[in-house]
């Protein structure tokens, strides 16, 4: 098992249409290791429901979902990867 | 839980934008998902993949709101529906075009857009890919 701090991976998708933020997210998630945080920030109003049905597929943990008066923010800590 | 064996197939027939617009979306959202995708492209809608592709057509009964949209997925900075599929094409996912329909326009698989089309294939090859997968007819 890796023992080392994951990396934190910010993945900036605002002014993206759906399905641009999901997209994101993976290519993102592809390079990351278990144990990295990918942020992620959007602007898509469908992002926050698609968000968690991704995290429900893969199995990957969801840390944080907030919205903030710009931006929906989630915070996914990798925990899935084979 | 991703079991890696979802599958979504894709007849796109109509090849009008507005019904185009979403091939684009579920291919490259299925694709980042890690579905196997298969569009399989017939009747008008293959003219879309061809070097030199027809112009965009929009159906009569919505072309008065054809303008407003256009803006509004300007103002989303929405992808054109090409760019998702090539988008979905870099992920994986597979396009056909229907050699039926080719033979039928007097078309062979150079006339096609290389970058677009993965073969020309027969409605067998396509059932045969589609199978215990999902499809829809568009």
């Amino acid at each position: 098992m890796d023992m080392s701090q994951g990396n934190r991976i910010l993945v900036d998708a605002r002014g993206i249409a759906c399905p641009g933020p999901i997209t994101e997210v993976v290519k993102a998630y592809r390079n990351a290791r278990n144990g990295d945080l990918i942020e992620v920030w959007a602007t898509d109003p469908g992002f926050e429901p698609d968000i968690r049905a991704w995290i429900q597929r893969t199995g990957n943990q969801l840390l944080e979902l907030r919205k903030e008066s710009d931006k929906i923010v989630a915070v996914i800590k990798v925990t899935a990867k084979k | 839980m991703s079991s890696g064996k979802d599958k979504i197939s894709m007849i796109v027939f109509s090849g009008t934008e507005d019904r185009l617009i979403p091939v684009g979306v579920i291919s490259q959202a299925a694709t980042a998902l890690g579905y196997e995708v298969n569009i399989f492209f017939t009747g008008w809608a293959m003219f879309k993949l061809l070097k030199n592709p027809t112009p965009p057509v929009w159906p009569k009964e919505f072309e008065q709101f054809v303008p407003k949209l256009q803006e509004g997925m300007a103002r989303i900075k929405a992808p054109t529906w090409l760019d998702m599929l090539r988008e979905a094409k870099k992920m994986g996912a597979k396009v056909y075009v229907c050699s039926m329909m080719a033979s039928a326009a007097g078309l062979k698989k150079e006339d096609f857009d290389p970058s677009l089309v993965d073969d020309v294939v027969g409605v067998t090859t396509f059932l045969e890919m589609a199978k215990g997968g999902q499809v829809l007819f568009i």
